[in-house]
């Protein structure tokens, strides 16, 4: 945009500008996108699919979907340890950091983090709630109501 | 109550659907007196959704828990304030309230509006209406907050404590206010498409409804992120979560309708694009409701699944497709004969930051539906987590940022390079040197770097924008400064009000800068002992613990002391909600201009008083919401009506 002519360019010409620029801010978008989506995607993988994998794979950035194993809890100031099972096979998982407040036995987790030779080193967890904000009042699973008569 | 609200919701329904038929009759016949007829209608059915909200709020405040609504949302401990919230706190209940938002919208229109052209408004009416409609159709058929239980409660199970909160009070509302704002512009484009009134005159109401839902979609995001910052005990506000995501498309593609319409207005240019840009932005509002309320895709804010993501499924195929098919019959009448002058103009800068804000949000919109796409095709699941959107829309930010300081220094229709380069100077030298100070002061991050700078330029444009303003005044009129001031924000309403929005998007934006240099830290403490971090020094001195009949808390106790100088006692703590079963981190701030110090109790051993804490400390956050204040100072000055000579067609 240095060389703007002060005589009167033709339509045509200025539009074919217009879409030159256009495709560049469309271009970077994209590129942007392309870029960050190769970089900063996290596979969902299985338990059992974790343990499938040979361990000299590229075993970062995974995300790992299970439940808490009972009496698998393991807690020491900032270091949580725990058994993430898919209900067949499990795996150790270790997690430094603030535990979510819904973390607890049998409940619904997610870890995002490497797999070791020692287990699973976690750098991020996600415990879901059950009931998030609501129990399942619409659906099959009947009204809460029933479930806890006064 | 229960048969009060039943009958109130499926009045309301009907009324609605009457209110439709209404304005389809007054459309076909062009006669006022069933235009007044549909005004009238529009209001009764507001207010029987009225009546239906009132009797849920009378049901909370007495405790009526034979409703499972009631029951599930609320009990007899909770206090006032939160018991009104939780009329939108749940799934059925904030349905009900969407609908009477929207139902005060309509009121809002039948009254600002009464004196405009039929042609317009009554398709306008018949939009409003439909979408009323369907809202009111969930309501009673699908999720009905007036359902009863199975037995009489003596009492409820109160709401999720992560909800009691303030902010959480405050921000469902304006949301909603402004995603379902939406629809009023959406129904006017829509009564200018039926009708072929396409002409600046539904651009002109529509901008004015666009705005106001504008604001509040975006205070509705900047408290949502106050919500969680305080609340969920991560440290941040903004997590890039599908959720937020869905708020946040409709507000970028909202964002760039209230700039773009400035060029149809000055230009007659960019007509087609102003109205897509209208049904877009009501589009990606009606999918942000689909994916949350559909359970579609797993978000924190997750309500649970459930068959009221089908009516929305439904409702975004029909609205995508009729807002297709509108476009195409309209598109040749939409076309527009003027062009550009010149490449490097005023203009320019306007499509290019409407470009890039569309960008974004499409950017945005992949980020958030790409994991689904993928699973769909090869049938692995991925994630796309916050880096993903940061490696975006920084970038995209940055440029944003930089448009505002370019877009008022660059004169409409064609630049004039000599002069151009004779206004740019001072802003960029400005923007280098801030670069430069901040560097020597040991700041060295490239982007916080980079967006300081922009801040500096943009900053001096608004800054120069209001000078050169003020000495207009001040040689025509003689007013004093102070007189001069006050005089741009009536005469020039949108445009010096636009600036004080762009002030606190700077300011928004050097919070954004601080978070570059957040830190974070853990460790164990006995009580009596002292941990050193950066200037701070934080002394345990045990744990505190409270019982009320509803809520174990236990608190450790932190005297927190800055350069031997107390500053603050922080009382970080672990809530146990006996009735919900739950436990609730409350965090403890410390709040300044310069930074937070943010402390969580991770855990605690009852027996030795150990604790565990986690330490974040996170400049400039402060900034980030007084950004958000003083854009809500700007929009305000824009929406006020200031001048009172406006004419019907807008000044």
């Amino acid at each position: 945009m240095n060389s703007e002519e002060p005589t009167k360019s033709s339509a045509r010409s200025g539009r074919a500008r217009f879409l030159i620029g256009f495709l560049i801010v469309l271009a970077a978008v994209g590129v942007l996108v392309f870029r960050g989506a190769r970089n900063a995607m996290v596979y969902y993988i299985a338990v059992s699919g974790l343990l499938a994998k040979p361990l000299n794979d590229d075993l970062d950035g995974l995300r790992v979907r299970g439940v808490v194993v009972p009496g698998s809890i393991d807690r020491q100031e900032l270091v949580l340890k725990f058994k993430l099972t898919d209900g067949t096979e499990s795996i150790p998982v270790t997690y430094r950091g603030v535990i979510p407040d819904t973390f607890g036995e049998d409940g619904e987790v997610v870890v995002e983090g490497a797999m070791t030779q020692a287990g699973f080193e976690a750098s991020f967890l996600m415990a879901k709630c059950p009931s998030k904000y609501e129990a399942e009042m619409d659906g099959e699973g009947g009204p809460p109501p029933a479930s806890k008569p006064a | 109550m229960i048969d009060l609200g039943q009958y109130s919701v499926l009045a309301a329904l009907v009324l609605a659907l009457i209110a439709a038929g209404l304005g389809v009759a007054a459309y076909r016949t062009r006669r006022e007196d069933l235009l007044l007829s549909t005004r009238h209608a529009v209001m009764a059915a507001a207010f029987f959704t009225s009546l239906a909200c009132l009797g849920i709020i009378y049901a909370f405040v007495v405790g009526d828990y034979q409703m499972e609504y009631i029951w599930g949302n609320s009990d007899r401990d909770m206090p006032l304030f939160y018991r009104l919230g939780a009329l939108w706190g749940g799934q059925s209940g904030s349905i009900l309230f969407w609908g009477w938002l929207l139902a005060m919208y309509s009121t809002g229109v039948a009254i600002r509006h009464r004196k405009d052209d039929l042609r317009l408004m009554a398709p306008a009416y018949v939009t409003l209406m439909t979408v009323l409609a369907f809202f009111l159709a969930i309501v009673n058929f699908a999720s009905n907050p007036f359902r009863r239980g199975a037995f009489v409660q003596p009492d409820g199970v109160g709401l999720n404590p992560l909800l009691q909160h303030p902010a959480m009070v405050i921000h469902p509302p304006c949301l909603y206010m402004g995603l379902i704002g939406f629809t009023v512009p959406f129904a006017i484009a829509v009564g200018a498409l039926v009708s072929g009134q396409l002409g600046n005159e539904w651009m002109k109401k529509a901008r004015f409804w666009a705005l106001v839902a504008w604001l509040f979609l975006g205070v509705g995001n900047i408290l949502g992120g106050m919500w969680a910052y305080q609340e969920l005990g991560w440290g941040g506000y903004w997590a890039w979560d599908p959720v937020e995501n869905a708020a946040f498309m409709p507000w970028l593609a909202a964002t760039a309708f209230v700039h773009s319409v400035m060029i149809q207005e000055r230009k007659q240019m960019l007509r087609i694009w102003n109205m897509v840009l209208i049904l877009v932005t009501f589009n990606l509002t009606v999918f942000g409701t689909f994916i949350t309320r559909s359970g579609m895709i797993s978000s924190v804010h997750s309500f649970a699944q459930s068959a009221v993501g089908y009516w929305f499924a439904g409702f975004l195929i029909v609205s995508a497709a009729f807002s297709i098919v509108m476009i195409a019959i309209r598109a040749k009448d939409l076309r527009s004969q003027h062009h550009l002058d010149s490449f490097f103009s005023r203009e320019s800068t306007f499509l290019l930051n409407n470009l890039i804000l569309l960008g974004g949000a499409f950017a945005v919109l992949w980020g958030t539906v790409s994991p689904m796409v993928i699973e769909g095709i090869r049938g692995v699941r991925i994630s796309l987590g916050p880096p993903f959107f940061n490696q975006i829309m920084v970038p995209v930010g940055l440029a944003l940022l930089l448009l505002m300081g370019v877009g008022p220094l660059v004169p409409w229709r064609r630049a004039n390079w000599a002069s151009m380069r004779r206004t740019f100077l001072i802003p960029t030298v400005l923007g280098i040197v801030a670069v430069a100070i901040l560097y020597f002061m040991g700041v060295a991050h490239a982007y916080a770097l980079v967006t300081f700078s922009f801040c500096a330029f943009v900053l001096w444009t608004i800054i120069s924008e209001f000078h050169r303003g003020i000495r207009a005044r001040r040689s025509s009129s003689g007013e004093n400064p102070i007189k001069a001031l006050g005089q741009l924000f009536v005469k020039g309403q949108r445009r010096y009000g636009g600036y004080i929005i762009h002030l606190g998007v700077v300011v928004i934006f050097i919070g954004f800068a601080g978070a570059a240099f957040n830190k974070q830290a853990e460790t164990t403490l006995k009580p009596g002992e002292t941990w050193n971090f950066r200037d701070y020094q934080l002394t345990y001195r045990g744990l505190r613990v409270e019982n009320t009949p509803s809520v174990e808390s236990v608190a450790a106790d932190v005297l927190l002391e800055e350069n031997q100088q107390p500053q603050a006692i922080l009382l970080p703590r672990k809530d146990w909600y006996r009735k919900n079963k739950q436990l609730a981190s409350e965090v403890a701030i410390h709040s300044t201009l310069g930074s937070d110090l943010y402390v969580i109790l991770a855990s605690f051993e009852d027996a030795t008083e150990e604790a565990s804490l986690k330490l974040y400390w996170n400049p400039l956050v402060s900034w980030y919401w007084i950004g958000g204040i003083v854009m809500v100072i700007g929009g305000i000055l824009v929406l006020l009506p200031l001048n009172r000579r406006r004419t019907p067609i807008g000044a």
